[in-house]
């Protein structure tokens, strides 16, 4: 730790009889060991021998910064909602009967956007206790959407038929063809000719037919794994009618981007909870 | 993790109908098996006891609400049973509306920070 030494030595000319740093402290002069002379100065208090209670404002310092943090937040969620209230309201303007409400909501909604909760903890930079403080992240995540199974079946079903459906088609236009062609024939050797070639032409496109199919088997299989469909009941803007305008989506980014930055004021928040528990704690020694 | 978090995912909203139409687009609006909401749309028609009974229901009785969000104004007329209320599960916080700006004199989270200055 060269700075530290540093500081050691910057404290020895004012003072003599110094107490060494603490690892908390020395931590922090690493964190601002590229922050000139103003901060050598700070260090400098930290190993002052009124130290505790230099701790305490330091600990103070990171709660107010954090509260800085926390109300920058609080005015991005005003100006979302704000915005997402305008452009809801735009998207009522331009409706000609009722408006986008509680008349509209699914009667068997189901949550798209979920919390998750973790538990963490940090090291408060200026803290005299070597303890980590506990606090809660939050999260905002996607729900699971539920396999219907059943669906998924019927899907399956459907799909096999239609895959059938436009073999036998294949199949049947050929056939036509080819007996169209051998229809013209008027000669009876050439009719057999014909019937020969039929039966060949029939053979090779029915196989053409097959390697068609299978490959449309592989086309298709890669789309349903992509395209994972969203119920309805998970799917708000689709509550509200097919072609909804272009304002109400605008009002879900809006909404949408609004609930992350709650979680992020969350976390925030509870930041702030564990670092005032902390600080009382610091101020009982 | 403690237990009071668990299982908690849900975001309820207690709000206008403006609010709650924008945090169910938001994709936040669920319906528990026996149709329970996890939003009340508060109106003119609304009583304090309604959203008493409400926040009552999303903050002591239902045991999957992660937080719960009320708009600043509606907030105002419970606001005792805010006060009162020190649960870190499920967290409340208060949003603004369409009608009513958010006021930063009425945070909780600033009220809490002056009696931590001793003011």
């Amino acid at each position: 730790m060269p700075l530290a030494t540093d500081v050691a030595k910057l404290s020895l000319t004012e003072e003599s009889k110094q107490p060494i740093a603490e690892p908390g402290t020395e931590l922090a002069s690493t964190e601002e060991s590229s922050k000139g002379e103003e901060t050598k100065q700070e260090e400098e208090e930290i190993v002052d021998p009124s130290e505790l209670s230099r701790s305490i404002d330091r600990l103070l310092f990171e709660y107010c910064e954090l509260i800085d943090n926390y109300q920058s937040i609080r005015t991005r969620v005003s100006h979302l909602f704000a915005d997402g209230f305008f452009n809801l309201a735009q998207a009522n303007y331009g409706r000609t009967r009722g408006r986008f409400g509680q008349d509209q909501y699914h009667g068997n909604m189901s949550a798209a956007k979920v919390i998750d909760v973790t538990e963490k903890q940090y090291a408060p930079i200026y803290s005299s206790i070597d303890e980590d403080v506990l606090y809660c992240d939050w999260a905002i995540k996607d729900a699971a959407i539920p396999v219907d199974e059943k669906a998924e079946a019927e899907a399956k079903e459907k799909e096999k038929l239609a895959r059938e459906v436009t073999d036998l088609k294949n199949i049947e236009e050929i056939k036509e063809k080819v007996s169209a062609t051998g229809s013209e024939d008027t000669d009876t050797t050439r009719r057999r000719k014909g019937i020969e070639k039929k039966d060949k032409a029939a053979g090779t496109i029915e196989e053409e037919t097959k390697e068609k199919s299978e490959e449309v088997k592989e086309e298709s299989k890669p789309e349903t794994v992509r395209k994972p469909r969203i119920p309805l009941n998970m799917d708000p803007i689709r509550w509200f009618g097919i072609l909804v305008p272009q304002q109400l989506r605008m009002s879900q980014r809006c909404f949408n981007e609004a609930t992350e930055a709650i979680a992020e004021m969350l976390t925030v928040i509870s930041r702030l909870d564990a670092l005032e528990k902390h600080i009382a704690e610091v101020r009982k020694l | 993790m403690s237990q009071t978090a668990a299982n908690r995912s849900f975001i309820a909203v207690i709000g206008d109908e403006d609010t709650v139409t924008g945090l169910l687009l938001a994709g936040t609006g669920h319906l528990t098996e026996d149709k329970k909401k996890n939003f009340l749309v508060v109106d003119n028609k609304s009583s304090v006891d309604d959203i008493e009974a409400a926040f009552d229901d999303f903050t002591a009785t239902r045991k999957d609400i992660a937080v719960l969000l009320i708009n600043q104004h509606i907030a105002e007329k419970i606001r005792y049973k805010l006060d009162g209320y020190t649960n870190a599960f499920p967290a409340v916080l208060e949003i603004p509306s369409k009608d009513h700006p958010y006021d930063p004199e009425k945070d909780s989270v600033l009220r809490r920070v002056r009696r931590l200055f001793g003011e």
